[in-house]
């Protein structure tokens, strides 16, 4: 089996947690109280990350879809590869969809959207095909390289944030901030549940908890300060923008010589955008071999990911659509596929591990009673 | 448009299919099958302009109907 690092896999899941969500912003319905939201979904989401580290560590070295095989039966296992066959598939469509409209409205506005959609789904598809290994040492090139960008454009805007735009605290009510706090839960941080896919490739068994609390912190991090920056930067106008961040780093200005650097922050959308549109393929195209059975997930990464594209084509009519999508249907529509489901998998691995070991446990102390 | 679409799946069907054929994969050959003849479908429909139903409005409609919204 193809292994990764505990580095690498951290890497993965700091770029996959940023894709999508530095695009299109988190909590920004919120306005200049985004970034408690942002805190609220990071602290919401640390019992989960746990409980999905446990599932992978009880079955270390198996991936999700051999997991379900192992606890349920044949029906009921593969009705819950296909959910979340699926629902990496639609991941993937919609994080491919975020890039190719941001694209298509800030650069590439006379190409049409096919097109750009196609052409980026090509390296997702290679990435994909040539596994997670490659992905992982993609990743440990890019994040630093990521990370770089967003730092530098951060100091850079520095002269144009204005620090009362963060007062008044609270404004928007508890209530409001607590729905804001669930969907910075669910988009991006619960998204990591695809990651069970995956992690069997990790080389120890505690590995799965060191990878999703510090992938965890790091992208929260990341996602907290560019919620800062774009509240200093843009107020509250903050929601009226569908790509705040490129916005924000647009108002650039450093006398005549630094201008207009919002081009540089496309290459972290693009790359972040890249790695989670590729492991999105990778565990659809995992979950398809799995259901049929299938020696190689390689043979159907092409086919997978070409209806990906048109998935991702024809799922929004327009800008709009796919922001509302984000903000409102979203949250809802993955609680069954990031609470229901490995809440109920890992109670019944809970259960099934306790057993056995009991059991092992009888069996070792038999011969000792029979003396 | 739909020619590009046609000439595209025949050199991907070639790409894809031989290996798999020569090899005698029957169950990767006919799950890729499939796959390509979803895959060519949407394609070419899209490359005739025809409108395909959003999968996305289904989940909308469940969802707001669930929620009582």
């Amino acid at each position: 089996m193809v292994r990764i690092t505990d580095k690498e896999a951290i890497c993965i899941v700091v770029l996959f947690l940023l894709g999508g969500s530095i695009v299109i912003g988190t909590g920004i319905e919120v306005t200049n109280d985004a970034w408690i939201a942002g805190i609220l979904g990071l602290v919401l989401f640390i019992p989960f990350a746990l409980m999905y580290a446990r599932i992978q560590a009880i079955y270390q070295g198996r991936d999700l879809f051999q997991i379900a095989r192992l606890l349920f039966g044949k029906v009921a296992s593969t009705v819950i590869i296909a959910v979340y066959t699926w629902y990496s598939f639609h991941l993937g469509a919609l994080v491919l969809r975020n890039f190719g409209e941001f694209a298509n409205i800030t650069t590439l506005n006379d190409t049409p959207l096919i097109v750009i959609l196609l052409s980026f789904s090509i390296i997702t598809i290679a990435a994909a095909r040539s596994g997670i290994e490659v992905i992982g040492r993609i990743s440990t090139y890019a994040l630093p390289l990521v990370i770089f960008v967003l730092v530098f454009m951060e100091v850079l805007s520095l002269k144009q944030m204005k620090f009362n735009y963060i007062k008044p605290f609270f404004i928007n009510g508890f209530q409001r901030i607590a729905e804001a706090g669930f969907t910075v839960f669910s988009f991006p941080f619960a998204e990591s549940v695809v990651f069970l896919g995956i992690f069997c490739s990790l080389k120890k068994r505690d590995s799965a908890y060191k990878v999703y609390l510090t992938g965890m912190f790091i992208s929260g991090i990341i996602l907290i300060t560019l919620t800062f920056v774009n509240t200093f930067i843009l107020g509250p106008a903050v929601q009226d923008f569908y790509f705040p961040s490129y916005s924000s780093f647009g108002r650039i200005r450093l006398g005549n010589f630094l201008q207009r650097m919002e081009g540089t922050i496309s290459v972290s959308f693009a790359v972040t955008c890249f790695i989670k549109s590729s492991v999105c393929l990778f565990v659809a195209c995992k979950g398809i071999s799995s259901i049929f059975n299938l020696s190689d997930y390689r043979v159907i990464t092409i086919q997978a990911g070409l209806i990906m594209t048109y998935l991702a084509f024809i799922i929004y009519d327009n800008t709009v659509e796919m922001s509302d999508w984000a903000l409102n249907i979203y949250p809802y529509y993955a609680i069954p596929f990031q609470i229901i489901i490995p809440l109920f998998i890992w109670i019944w691995a809970e259960i099934k591990n306790r057993r056995k070991n009991s059991k092992e446990s009888e069996d070792r102390s038999e011969p000792r009673e029979e003396e | 448009m739909f020619v590009i679409v046609f000439v595209g799946y025949a050199l991907l069907g070639i790409y894809e299919f031989v290996p798999l054929y020569k090899e005698k994969m029957w169950k990767e050959f006919y799950v890729n099958l499939g796959l390509t003849l979803i895959s060519f479908t949407v394609a070419f429909l899209i490359s005739i302009n025809v409108k395909i139903q959003s999968p996305a409005r289904l989940f909308e409609a469940i969802i707001y109907t669930l929620s009582g919204k």
